[in-house]
């Protein structure tokens, strides 16, 4: 699965913001602890604030091991 | 005999539209409550609008809709229709509206969580707006199962789930199928490994009266003592929620209907769960 390569300020910037209506960000930390967005959020942002995060490095996600 | 048709602003100008019952404004007849949710989520589409009248119908019907928190019937194919309780329509995270985080795909036929980051918010905290003790839980999940750890609804209170308070149910590829755990990890218990999809239910009355009903329509009750503490924990769908950390372990199948209520019978899950089946059968989208 690919996912948005982002930096940490970016990552700031864009928690719990919405990118499009009723529908917000959740960045999350891969296994090497970069934090990532899903390609939906990319795609389907219309929010014009962020719409530089359609211009995202995209990077292959390997997820923290299972806590479950 | 003439005809004399009458407009319903002359009805109230001659003080007759008051004194009778007449079905909501621009319903053709719907319950008024059904009418407040079509109105609220702007549902066009007539068999939609006929299968959420119907619903309500059936819930009151079956004396449990006034038992509900929140109902999530995910009709209308976006974030903006799904995101509405049709306990309480109003766009507000007082009335448990549903806040979508991460990446979805909204559709005709529910929301598809990505099983990377995407959870629902219900705005619904424990135990300040429902009791421990006296709660429900349920979803109906109409895509194909996905392998791996993956919650889809309720809530725990510490993310090792032991000496806590749990209810939840989740697909575990580790433990074979599906599980459902309360207050420690040895309640665990293997169901339904090959029949995931479909409608699941759980309930508890007390601190040691548990029910739950598998999608396969079987039921499982389980008396064990549980221990439930005041800590504050919000309800997540579509992922597991704790008290203490971010949502994880993301659910990647797609949910059709979602319901938080204080606690019901067995009588009243079955209930519900046939309302919900034939809900999800005129929609076109059962499974």
């Amino acid at each position: 699965m690919k996912v948005g390569l982002l930096t940490t300020e970016q990552k700031e910037e864009i928690t719990g913001k919405q990118y499009a209506p009723d529908s917000y960000f959740n960045p999350i930390q891969d296994i090497n602890d970069n934090w990532v967005i899903s390609t939906q959020e990319m795609d389907q942002c219309v929010n014009n604030l962020y719409l530089w995060v359609k211009n995202l490095p995209l990077i292959d996600y390997v997820p923290k091991p299972d806590e479950g | 005999m003439p005809t004399l048709i009458l407009t319903p602003e002359q009805l109230r100008g001659a003080g007759i539209l008051n004194s009778i019952e007449l079905p909501s404004g621009g319903g053709g007849g719907n319950d008024p409550d059904a009418q407040a949710f079509i109105d609220a989520a702007v549902i066009t589409d007539s068999t939609q609008q006929s299968a959420i009248n119907t619903l309500v119908l059936d819930l009151k019907a079956a004396n449990i809709w006034t038992k509900m928190k929140a109902v999530y019937p995910f009709v209308g194919g976006t974030a903006t229709t799904h995101k509405w309780n049709l306990i309480d329509p109003q766009d507000l995270d007082a009335a448990f509206r549903l806040t979508f985080s991460g990446g979805w795909t909204h559709s005709s036929d529910g929301a598809l969580p990505n099983g990377l980051n995407s959870y629902m918010h219900t705005n619904i905290y424990m135990p300040i707006n429902l009791s421990k003790t006296n709660c429900s839980f349920g979803v109906y999940l109409n895509s194909p199962y996905i392998s791996g750890v993956r919650y889809h609804f309720g809530y725990s209170e510490s993310s090792s789930l032991t000496n806590s308070s749990v209810l939840y149910v989740a697909s575990s590829s580790q433990k074979n199928g599906w599980i459902l755990s309360f207050n420690t990890l040895t309640s665990k218990t293997g169901l339904n490994a090959n029949t995931h999809q479909g409608f699941w239910g759980i309930s508890r009355l007390s601190t040691s009266s548990f029910t739950m009903i598998n999608s396969d329509g079987s039921v499982l009750i389980n008396n064990n003592n549980d221990v439930s503490t005041s800590t504050v924990v919000p309800i997540i769908l579509a992922a597991r929620g704790d008290s203490s950390i971010s949502p994880q372990l993301f659910d990647q199948m797609r949910h059709s209907f979602d319901f938080v209520s204080e606690g019901l019978t067995q009588s009243e899950l079955t209930d519900l769960r046939t309302a919900v089946i034939n809900f999800q059968t005129t929609l076109g989208r059962a499974v």
